[in-house]
């Protein structure tokens, strides 16, 4: 009787240190001024509709994936790691190019135009190597290309110009910061470029806006303000990436609070494509495209995927 | 079997047991003197002053102290609240080298703040710890006070999640107590302390760039 007694106070005391323990556990209540809080922007957010919706979503199998560009015939180019990943429009992969070296960003026309750091690098398509460009020097860094009329345009991060090749890959001109005190801002490599026939679409990210410049430099009209808000683009550095569709809207993408959004040819707000939600937190840097259907192709570099996404109800 | 023959093996049991424990101990007491009494020393005192032996001597010097590692951590906030310092050994660094000198840093400013400017209610920092200097339009440099930084993690949460990831949580040598068990370590949800060599004492973000506060 006496030893059943003892056990029972030994179990209780057990049990009474396993709740201490897992209560210190979680440790001492963290004071809600310390929290970063972005709740409110995740919460509006999911108030909003989504027009598009997931359709497919193509694994990589590539460590780093980096950038994405589409073809008029459909076929998709993914870069990452030292690899161009050519895939047809249903993500299976048709040609695995091997590259001298990492990859930043990627244009397709009748061949792949692959950005190194400091170089164009151009292949066919069916893998054969046709040139190697001159190195733009040890400043640059390549982070955006795009086509414009057979000229390819390639932003530079490091030196902070877009330089114009013409497709022998002699250079034509350079496009600089339109001004002093309202110029190019780049606090971080978020230096994106796109085309249409309206001209180059450059990404300004650290004034939160998208400047529209002739292939001759002169700057044009400009879009996008500094806002937490859903039509406005948020953080030090956004947008990050920039296509044009087939109709003349542009998709951007988002950092910080990671979004896919379509903004109308004027640059107003049109729809948020995927939020923080479809994309989770942690989703880095995403590159995209669209192709000839309007699919928008986004590359998940975190979840090493390219995600299509697909209009499900009409705009 | 019999109850003595059965009493007699008990006992004997026992008694080895008791030799094996006490060998036991002495094992381990003249494993831990002859740790201790490396170069005749005991403890660290006044006699160290000079010693050729002092330099990696256990005695003088712990050979491991705490640091967190910055990509690990996930800013939970615990850093401020579970050190056994009133005022938390663990601080903001500042790798200059990685800042983009944001004018609108999200590490500076609330997220959603009106306006740029370094008005108490703009800042997120609960302490005022960090301060903002104009470089040139639109730059802008950010320092850590570190006597008022209490390790909150919100600045670097923020900094993190919109900016280059240039602030950063680290523990600061200079205030840290080295405690066998770190408080916090303990807690840490993201697993993010470990102990380091004292010849590498700071894991530090773009090291050989440029780092402090
Ligand atoms: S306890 Fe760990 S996760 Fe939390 S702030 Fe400190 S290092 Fe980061
Ligand atoms: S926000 Fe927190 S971690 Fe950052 S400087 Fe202020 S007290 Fe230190
Ligand atoms: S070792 Fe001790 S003093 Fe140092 S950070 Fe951990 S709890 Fe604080």
């Amino acid at each position: 009787m006496k030893t059943r007694g003892i056990w029972i106070v030994l179990a209780l005391v057990a049990v009474g240190v396993v709740i201490l323990l897992s209560w210190r556990r979680g440790g001492p209540r963290v004071p809600r001024t310390y929290r970063y809080d972005v709740d409110e922007y995740l919460e509006a957010e999911k108030q909003v509709p989504l027009p598009y919706k997931e359709s497919a979503r193509w694994p990589l199998a590539l460590r780093e994936p980096r950038a994405v560009a589409v073809k008029g015939d459909g076929r998709v180019v993914v870069v990452g790691d030292r690899v161009a990943l050519v895939l047809d429009d249903a993500g299976e992969e048709l040609r695995r190019i091997e590259l001298s070296d990492e990859p930043r960003c990627v244009a397709v026309a009748d061949v792949v135009y692959v950005g190194l750091l400091d170089r164009i690098v151009v292949y066919g398509l069916d893998g054969e190597k046709q040139a190697e460009w001159e190195s733009l020097g040890e400043q640059a860094y390549l982070t955006g290309l795009a086509i414009l009329d057979g000229d390819i345009f390639a932003s530079d991060y490091g030196q902070r110009v877009v330089w114009r090749f013409d497709a022998e890959g002699k250079m034509r001109g350079r496009i600089r910061s339109a001004s002093k005190t309202d110029g190019f801002v780049f606090p971080s490599p978020t230096f994106d470029v796109a085309a249409d026939g309206d001209g180059l679409w450059v990404i300004n990210s650290g004034r939160r806006r998208v400047e529209q410049y002739s292939p001759e430099g002169k700057r044009g009209t400009m879009w996008g303000r500094s806002s937490m808000e859903l039509d406005g683009f948020s953080g030090c550095c956004n947008p990050t990436h920039i296509v044009v569709m087939p109709d003349g809207r542009f998709v951007t993408t988002e950092k910080g609070l990671p979004r896919v959004k379509v903004y109308a040819a004027d640059g107003t707000f049109a729809a948020l494509v995927a939020g923080s939600e479809q994309l989770g937190q942690d989703a880095g840097l995403l590159d995209v495209a669209v192709d000839a259907a309007g699919r928008i192709l986004v590359l998940d570099a975190a979840d090493r995927s390219v995600r299509v996404f697909e209009k499900s109800v009409s705009l | 079997m019999d109850v003595n023959e059965k009493q007699t093996s008990r006992r004997e049991v026992l008694r080895l047991v008791g030799r094996v424990g006490v060998l036991g101990c002495l094992a381990s007491l003249a494993g831990m003197l002859t740790g201790r009494l490396r170069g005749g020393c005991i403890e660290a005192g006044p006699a160290c002053k000079g010693c050729p032996d002092q330099d990696g001597c256990d005695l003088v010097t712990p050979p491991t102290v705490w640091q967190l590692d910055p990509a690990k951590c996930t800013n939970c906030g615990q850093c401020a609240t579970d050190c056994v310092l009133a005022q938390s050994a663990v601080r903001c660094f500042h790798t200059h080298a990685l800042c983009g000198h944001c004018k609108l840093c999200f590490g500076y400013f609330e997220p959603g703040a009106r306006v740029l400017s370094s008005a108490a209610e703009n800042q997120l920092c609960p302490t005022g710890a960090i301060q903002r200097r104009f470089v040139e339009d639109p730059y802008y440099a950010y320092t850590i006070e570190k006597d008022l930084c209490i390790g909150c993690s919100k600045c670097v949460h923020g900094c993190s999640m919109f900016g280059n990831g240039s602030l950063y949580l680290q523990v600061d040598h200079e205030l840290c107590k080295n405690c066998n068990e770190c408080s916090i370590a303990r807690r840490c949800p993201a697993n993010a302390f470990e102990r380091v060599p004292v010849s590498e004492a700071y894991l530090l973000k773009g090291q050989g760039e440029e780092e402090g506060n």
